[in-house]
């Protein structure tokens, strides 16, 4: 019997591939982010994702741990997947630089390009359905195109490889603001991201 | 090569597709994925270069 479309098993070879881009990032130093980190910070999640997340890069917390989005923000994101009934294993996180910039500062062009090998390498390997990036920084990255998140939050559009893309607030921001619609709107564009991803429909388990 | 998403899309739809016996014909039991297919479809040609 063959496999549904939507269930995935994680196969040794694409997590061993990303392995062994995640080691790559261990001793890097193409930019300057190297003298500052004490960790880079590769990404985590399923190796053949349906669903890719994108940040910008890493803060402290996440510096300190070696995971991506594991502070506030990521405490954000995790409640936006639980409510769109999604297990943050189920997805793969990362972000466009692999290192912290210092002061949380934005991560400058040089520092981005550097990094994407690892990127392009990462999405490669997962070959994701859909890919979400999560703020400015990573949206205009990934669309090559000035974007007004705000405006754009939940837009779907294509790269001219046929990959989709989603913009999608950055939860900092989200919780900066603490304004109930920009929360709503944060949450309900993940849950769409959901559902083109895994072409299923929203069953409202945690609404 | 399309995109994956809409590859995908119709891979889960052909799942949701009941045969009806003798009459070659389908039962689409998810017409909600219908409409977000034709939906991102409809997002995908409008994103291809001219």
């Amino acid at each position: 019997m063959s496999q549904p479309a939507h269930q995935r098993k994680d196969t040794g070879s694409t997590f061993n591939a990303l392995i062994q881009v995640a080691a790559l990032t261990y001793n890097c130093n193409a930019c300057g982010l190297c003298a500052s980190r004490n960790n880079s910070v590769p990404g985590e999640g399923h190796s053949q994702a349906r669903l890719m997340i994108i940040g910008e890069g890493p803060g402290a917390t996440e510096d300190a741990e070696g995971r991506p989005f594991v502070g506030k923000a990521g405490a954000l994101l995790n409640q936006a997947l639980w409510q769109a009934d999604l297990e943050r294993e189920a997805v793969f996180i990362t972000n466009v630089v692999k290192c912290r910039p210092p002061g949380n500062r934005n991560p400058v062009q040089e520092e981005r390009l550097a990094c994407y090998p690892y990127l392009r390498k990462q999405i490669e390997i997962i070959k994701p359905n859909l890919i979400v990036v999560l703020g400015k920084v990573a949206a205009e990255f990934l669309l090559k195109r000035p974007v007004k998140i705000t405006k754009e939050n939940g837009k779907l559009e294509f790269l001219p490889s046929g990959l989709g893309v989603m913009s999608v607030l950055h939860p900092a921001y989200v919780l900066r603001n603490q304004q109930p619609a920009i929360r709503a709107s944060f949450f309900q564009a993940i849950k769409d991201a959901r559902n083109i991803a895994y072409g299923i429909s929203d069953p409202g388990l945690h609404a | 090569m399309e995109s994956p998403i809409l590859d995908y899309m119709r891979e889960v739809l052909e799942e949701h597709i009941l045969p009806l016996a003798d009459r070659g014909a389908g039962l689409v039991e998810a017409p909600w994925l219908v409409d977000m297919l034709q939906k991102v479809e409809a997002v995908y040609k409008n994103d291809q270069p001219r």
